[in-house]
C-alpha cells in the first residue's frame, strides 16, 4: 500500500521535480520503503533518453558502467550525453529503431542492469529510501518539465528493492509509466495471459501488470483513454493508479473506491495525491479539491495552444 | 461555492490577542496565488506568515469567555495540538481556533468537553473523531472519516469531505455542505448526517440506526444492507443498494427536512418536493432461501 | 451373525459426513454456520518433541530452582506496556457470543493469575471491566458498541483485522443470539441475522492504518499498547505491514482458532495452521530487525502448557487461549447431558455455540441456561487451568535448562515427522537433517551450529546460505 502523486502543467513547463518531492516527502508516511518518480520534459538535444539501473554490488564497483553502456548504445545511435548518479546511468541519444532491441542490448551488458525507462520525454528514477534522501542523491527537485507521476511504497507482497519499486515503465512503449496504490488480486492470471502473448515482466510486483496491460492494449490500437477505462473492469482488487504518457496524465479508481485520491485543478495545472495534506505541502494555499469517485477514469492532456482544452472523459461504468 | 461573505463575518466574530490573522489564502482571490505559482519557482512553504500564536500565549482565565484561543498548527505537532485542546477545554475555554491546519490528520480526536473548535482551513483524516459533546466547524475541506465513532456533538464542514464521512457515528450530527465521497455514514448507529452536495459509492452501507439527508445525487449502492434508519435523498441514486426501498414521505418527514436544512443554510440546495425517503426493505433481516437473488450477494 | 451378509463399505471421498452436508444444504439453501473451531486435523505442535538436558547440558531443578514466566507486551511505543505474570492471555470473545457469567468468570480468573482478557465484537461489558484488572479493548470492523470512553478505560487496544477461523470474512450472528440486550448494545433490531462487515468503516489498507493507529494513540494519550490481530493467512507480508504501520504487538490466530458462529467451510479451508504461522511470523520479524521490538502472541488451538511451550520455543512471546479457556469453564463437560442430546450432539462433540442453547451456560443469552455457570466456580476452574499451563511450561523450560521460559528456542525441539521439519526448520529426530529451506527459519539467523546442519541437509544446493530471502523468492 502506498502514496501516489501527480502533476501536469497545462501550458508550459514547471517545477515538477520540486512539487513531486514535496508531496512525496509527506506521503512517505504511507510508504516508507522506497520513492520513485516518472518525470516528463523536453530534451534539448537527441530524441531518446534512457535511465538504466546498475547494481551496486561490490563486484561491480570496479566496472565503469557509464562507459560500458555508452559503448553499447553507440552501436545503435549517436550518444549525445551521458551521466552517472547513484545507481543510475542516464543516456541521451539519437535513435529511431525498435525500443525493445535497444533495451535488450543494454540489459545484456551485465547482471543486474535494467532499463527503467525509455522515451522522448520520460525519465524514471526510483530508489529505496525516503523522498528527501532520494532527492539528495539524484537532484530531482531541480528538474523542470511538463508533467510527472510519483510514488512512495509500502510493499505488500513483493520484494522491497529498487526494481520492485514504482513507477513502472510499460515497456517497450515509449513514455508510458504507471504508479499504483492498492493490490491487484488477479495479478497472476493477467500476468500469465500477457506472458503468453509475448510480454516480459521484470519483477514480481503486481503493480507492474497495470503498465504491461496498458502497453498491450495500446499495441492493439487502443487509445490511452480506452486502455485505462478497460482496466476498471479487467483488474480485480484495490487500485487507484496514475498513468502518464508523453503528453497526458490520467487516473483510474477501482469499483469499491478503496484507495484514496484527491484532485485539484486550476487553469494552469492539475495535481493529484493520495492525501490532501501532500497537496498542501506543494501548494501552500487553500485548494478546490475533490475526491475521485469509484470507477472514475480521467485524463488530461498538455495544451499546446490557448484554445486547446483539457481532454475530459466521463466517469466509467 | 460559498466563500468570502459568510467567512468574513466569522472572522470578525473572533478576537485574537496580539497577533494579526491571515488565513492561508482562504479569503484571497485564487488568481493571485496562481500567478505567483506560474511565474516563479516555488519556494519552500513559508509557514510563519499568519501568526505565531503558540501554546505559550494561551490564556487560562475563565472570564474571557467570549475570547477565542488560537493554536497555530504550523508550529505544533499533532500531539501538542490535541493535548492543548484537551487542557484548554478543561480549563474552561469555550472556543479554540486551529489555524494553518494544512489538511493534517487527527485534529481534535476524542474531545469529550463542550468546547467549540474552529478549523480555519482544511482538515485531514479523522477530524473530530470519537467526539462526545464538542462542536467542530471546519471552514475548508476534510479528509476521510470525519467524526467517525462520534457519540455526541456537532461537526460542520463548509466545503467537501472525502470517504467515510460520519462512519459508524452513534449520535450527534455531521454536516458537510459540499460533496462527500464513498461510504458516507457506513454502519451508522445513530445520529444525523447531512450532505449538501453529492455522495459516493456505498453511502449508508449497513446503516443500523439514525438519519441521513443527501441533497444531491448518490452513486451506486445507496443504503445497501440497511438494517434500519432513514435516508432522505434529494437527487438521483445511480442504483439503490440491496434491500434499500423507497417509501412515502409524511408531514413529519417534510417538517424535519425543512427545519434541518434551514438550520444549516442548505434549504436552497434542493426543493423539498424532490426528496425521497429510503429505508430497509426488511428482506435481509433474516435469511430466506427463497430469496436467493438477494441473498447470494448479501451473505 | 449371518456370515453371508455383505460388508458395508463407506467411501473416503463421499463419506457419510460429506453426504449429510449435501443433504442439509439441499434444505438450507445457504452455507452452514456453526461454532467452536475446525474439526479437521492440521499439522500441529504434536509433531514436535522437546530434547531436554541430559549430559550435554544441565537441567534446572523442578520444584526448586526459579523459572521466570513474566512477559511484557507493548515495549515498542507504549508508556504503559502490559505485564503478564505468565505468557498466556485470554483471547477476544464477545459478550453476545458468551454469556455475562462467562465473561465475568474469565475476568476474575485473569485477575487472579495476572493476565489479560479481551473484549469482543459488541463492546465493553462493564462487569468485565470490573472483573478483569487488565482488559484489552478490541477495535473491530463492525464497531458494535464501540465507545471512546470505554476505549480510554482499557489497558491496551487490539485492532482486529480478522481471526483464524475465518480470515478475510466478516462475522455472522444468527438471530436467535441477538437478544434484546445484545441488540440494544449493538444498535441492531433484536432477532436479526447480524452480518458484520469484514473491513473497518473508516480505513482500508495498511497505509491508511498508519493514520488510524496515530488516531488511536492520540485518543489514548500514547500511553497504552496497540495490538493488531490477524487471522493467519499471508503471515510474512502481514507481519511486515503491521510493523510498518506502527503496531506494538502482533496477535496471530491460526486456522484452528475458535469462533461462536462462522461458516464451516472457512474454518476448514482458510488460513494456515498455528504451527506454521508462528514460524513464518518470527522469520518475518527477524528479517526486518523487529524481533524483540514488536511482540508476537499466537493463538489457535493452544490446548495446554505443552502447545504453549512449543509456541514459545518457536518464537512466540505469549500465547492466547480462547477455546481452551471455555473448555476450562465447562464447555463440553458431561453434565446436563440430556440438553446435549436435545441439540443433536454429545459431550466432547458439541460445537453448537451458534444455537444459543449452550447446555452449560457459556455461549448463550438465555437466563435459565446462564444460571448453570456459577461465576465463582467457573473463575476457579479457569484460574486452575491457566496455573496448570504455567506449571507445564515451566517444567519443560527447566528440563531444557532455562531459568526463563522465554529462553526456549527452536533448538530445544526435534521434529517427529518430515512435514513438521519442513514447516518449522527443526531437524528430524535421529538425524541432523532439516528438510526444505532452512534460510527461511528463525534459527537460520543464529550461529555456526546451524551452519553445519545446513551444510549436510538433504536439500544440498542451499549449502551455507543464510538469508534474507523473501516470500517472493520462496514462492518463485
Amino acid at each position: 500500500m502506498c502514496g501516489i502523486a501527480g502533476i501536469l502543467f497545462k501550458q508550459q513547463e514547471g517545477p515538477i521535480g520540486e512539487i513531486l518531492i514535496q508531496m512525496l516527502a509527506d506521503l512517505n508516511r504511507r510508504g516508507p520503503d522506497s520513492t520513485g518518480l516518472a518525470l516528463y520534459g523536453n530534451l534539448p538535444k537527441g530524441n531518446l533518453v534512457v535511465r538504466i539501473k546498475v547494481d551496486e554490488d561490490a563486484r561491480h564497483e570496479s566496472m565503469n558502467w557509464e562507459a560500458s553502456l555508452v559503448e553499447t548504445a553507440q552501436e545503435y545511435g549517436k550518444v549525445r550525453d551521458s551521466s552517472r548518479a547513484g545507481q543510475y546511468v542516464r543516456l541521451v541519444m539519437d535513435y529511431d529503431g525498435a525500443y525493445e532491441e535497444l533495451t535488450a542490448a543494454l540489459e545484456a551488458s551485465g547482471e543486474g542492469v535494467e532499463v527503467f525507462s525509455m522515451g522522448q520525454h520520460l525519465e524514471i528514477v526510483k530508489q529505496m529510501g525516503k523522498a528527501r534522501a532520494v532527492d539528495a542523491t539524484y537532484g530531482l527537485s531541480a528538474i523542470r518539465g511538463t508533467h510527472g507521476i510519483s510514488h512512495t511504497r509500502m510493499a505488500t507482497e513483493s520484494r522491497v528493492d529498487i526494481s520492485h519499486s514504482h513507477p513502472f515503465w510499460a515497456r517497450p512503449f515509449p513514455d508510458i509509466a504507471v504508479v499504483h496504490n492498492g493490490h491487484i488480486t488477479n495479478y497472476h492470471k493477467l500476468r500469465r495471459r500477457l506472458e503468453i502473448k509475448g510480454h516480459h515482466f521484470n519483477t514480481g510486483n503486481d503493480s507492474e501488470v497495470i503498465a504491461v496491460y496498458i502497453a498491450d492494449m495500446m499495441q492493439q490500437g487502443a487509445t490511452l483513454d480506452d486502455a485505462v477505462r478497460s482496466t476498471v473492469t479487467t483488474l480485480d482488487g484495490s487500485f487507484t493508479y496514475l498513468v502518464a504518457t508523453s503528453d497526458s496524465i490520467g487516473f483510474a479508481r477501482d469499483q469499491f473506491a478503496l484507495k484514496p485520491l484527491m484532485i485539484t485543478e486550476t487553469d494552469e495545472f492539475v495535481a493529484m495525491a493520495s492525501e490532501e495534506m501532500a497537496l498542501r505541502k506543494a501548494f501552500p494555499f487553500e485548494l478546490e479539491t475533490r475526491e475521485a469517485q469509484a470507477r472514475e477514469v480521467r485524463t488530461w492532456k498538455l495544451e499546446r495552444a490557448a484554445s486547446a482544452k483539457a481532454l475530459e472523459s466521463a466517469v466509467a461504468g | 461555492m460559498e466563500r468570502g461573505g459568510g467567512l468574513v463575518l466569522v472572522l470578525l466574530a473572533i478576537r485574537f490577542i496580539g497577533v494579526p490573522y491571515t488565513p492561508d489564502g482562504f479569503a484571497s482571490p485564487h488568481e493571485d496565488k496562481h500567478k505567483a505559482l506560474s511565474s516563479t519557482q516555488l519556494h519552500p512553504l513559508s509557514l510563519q506568515d499568519g501568526g505565531d500564536a503558540s501554546v505559550s500565549t494561551i490564556f487560562t482565565i475563565k472570564e474571557r469567555v467570549c475570547m477565542a484561543v488560537t493554536l497555530d498548527c504550523a508550529t505544533l505537532t499533532i500531539r501538542e495540538i490535541n493535548t492543548s485542546i484537551k487542557r484548554l477545554a478543561l480549563e474552561g475555554e469555550r472556543e479554540i481556533h486551529l489555524i494553518h491546519p494544512e489538511a493534517r490528520h487527527n485534529l481534535g480526536v476524542a474531545v469529550f468537553d463542550p468546547v467549540t473548535i474552529v478549523v480555519e482551513g482544511t482538515a485531514g483524516y479523522f477530524c473530530g473523531s470519537m467526539n462526545d459533546g464538542a462542536t467542530f466547524h471546519v471552514l475548508g475541506n476534510c479528509g476521510w472519516s470525519v467524526g467517525e465513532c462520534m457519540l455526541n456533538g456537532e461537526i460542520v464542514v463548509e466545503r467537501n469531505a472525502a470517504s467515510g464521512t460520519g462512519a459508524s457515528i452513534r449520535g450527534g450530527t455531521v454536516v458537510v455542505k459540499g460533496h462527500v465521497g464513498a461510504r458516507t455514514g457506513v454502519a451508522q448507529k445513530g445520529g444525523l448526517i447531512v450532505v449538501g452536495g453529492d455522495t459516493g459509492y456505498m453511502t449508508g452501507f449497513m446503516m443500523q440506526r439514525g438519519t441521513m439527508i443527501i441533497c444531491g445525487n448518490a452513486a451506486e449502492g445507496l443504503g445497501d444492507s440497511m438494517y434500519s434508519g432513514t435516508i432522505y435523498l434529494g437527487g438521483e441514486a445511480t442504483q439503490l443498494g440491496n434491500d434499500a426501498v423507497i417509501s412515502e414521505m409524511n408531514e413529519e418527514d417534510k417538517r424535519f427536512l425543512s427545519e434541518t436544512l434551514a438550520k444549516y443554510g442548505l434549504s436552497h440546495k434542493r426543493a423539498l418536493a424532490d426528496f425521497k425517503k429510503i429505508g430497509s426493505g426488511g428482506r435481509l433481516h433474516n435469511f430466506s432461501k427463497a430469496d436467493f437473488e438477494l441473498w447470494r450477494v448479501a451473505m | 451373525m449371518d456370515s453371508e451378509k455383505p460388508l458395508v463399505r463407506y467411501g473416503q471421498l463421499w463419506s457419510p459426513e460429506v453426504m449429510e452436508d449435501v443433504h442439509v444444504k439441499a434444505e438450507l439453501g445457504r452455507y452452514r454456520i456453526r461454532g467452536f473451531s475446525t474439526l479437521k486435523k492440521f499439522i500441529s505442535f504434536d509433531e514436535l518433541t522437546f530434547v531436554p538436558c541430559t549430559l550435554s547440558r544441565i537441567p534446572l531443578e523442578g520444584y526448586r530452582e526459579q523459572c521466570t514466566t513474566e512477559t511484557v507486551l507493548g515495549t515498542r511505543f507504549a508508556k504503559k506496556p502490559i505485564v503478564l505474570k505468565t505468557p498466556i492471555t485470554i483471547a477476544g470473545m464477545s459478550f453476545g457470543a458468551l454469556s455475562r457469567n462467562a465473561k465475568v468468570a474469565l475476568g476474575r480468573a485473569a485477575t487472579r493469575v495476572g493476565i489479560t482478557t479481551t473484549t469482543g465484537d459488541g463492546g465493553m461489558l462493564m462487569a468485565e471491566r470490573e472483573a478483569s484488572e487488565q482488559l484489552v479493548y478490541q477495535v473491530l470492523p463492525s464497531r458494535y458498541g464501540f465507545n471512546p470512553h470505554h476505549m480510554r478505560m482499557a489497558n491496551a487496544l487490539e485492532i482486529v483485522i480478522g481471526q483464524g477461523a475465518k480470515p478475510g470474512t466478516g462475522g455472522v450472528l444468527l438471530g436467535q443470539k441477538v437478544s434484546e440486550e445484545i441488540g440494544a448494545m449493538r444498535e441492531l433490531p433484536a432477532g436479526v441475522d447480524q452480518r458484520s462487515p469484514v473491513r473497518h468503516p473508516d480505513w482500508t489498507g495498511p497505509d491508511d492504518m498508519v493514520v488510524k493507529i496515530e488516531e488511536l494513540r492520540e485518543a489514548t494519550d500514547w500511553e497504552i499498547p496497540i495490538y493488531v490481530k490477524i487471522g493467519a493467512s499471508r503471515v510474512a507480508d502481514d507481519v511486515k505491514l503491521a510493523v510498518k504501520a506502527g503496531v506494538d504487538v502482533i496477535v496471530l490466530d491460526g486456522t484452528e482458532g475458535g469462533t461462536a458462529a462462522s461458516p464451516d467451510i472457512l474454518m476448514d479451508h482458510t488460513g494456515i495452521p498455528t504451527l506454521a504461522a508462528v514460524v513464518e511470523a518470527k522469520a518475518a520479524l527477524q528479517e526486518i530487525g523487529m524481533d524483540g521490538v514488536v511482540q508476537l502472541v499466537v493463538s489457535g488451538g493452544i490446548r495446554g502448557g505443552v502447545d504453549a511451550a512449543k509456541a514459545l520455543a518457536l518464537g512466540a512471546d505469549a500465547v492466547s487461549i480462547g477455546t481452551g479457556a471455555l473448555i476450562a469453564l465447562n464447555c463440553n463437560r458431561p453434565i446436563y447431558i440430556e440438553d446435549y442430546h436435545a441439540l443433536g450432539t454429545e459431550p466432547y462433540a458439541c460445537h453448537h455455540c451458534h444455537t444459543g442453547r449452550c447446555p452449560v451456560g457459556i455461549t448463550t443469552q438465555d437466563p435459565e441456561l446462564m444460571k448453570r455457570l456459577d461465576v465463582d466456580e467457573a473463575a476457579d476452574r479457569v484460574a486452575n487451568f491457566i496455573n496448570s499451563m504455567t506449571m507445564e511450561i515451566q517444567m519443560l523450560a527447566r528440563a531444557c535448562g532455562k531459568s526463563n521460559v522465554h529462553d526456549l528456542e527452536p533448538e530445544d525441539l526435534r521434529a517427529l515427522t518430515l512435514d513438521a521439519s519442513f514447516v518449522t526448520g527443526v531437524p528430524v529426530v535421529g538425524t541432523n537433517l532439516v528438510f526444505g529451506r532452512p534460510d527461511l527459519w528463525p534459527q537460520a539467523h543464529s550461529n555456526g551450529h546451524r551452519d553445519e546442519m545446513n551444510h549436510h541437509q538433504a536439500n544440498g544446493k542451499q549449502g551455507k546460505k543464510k538469508g534474507k530471502r523473501t516470500h517472493e523468492e520462496r514462492t518463485r
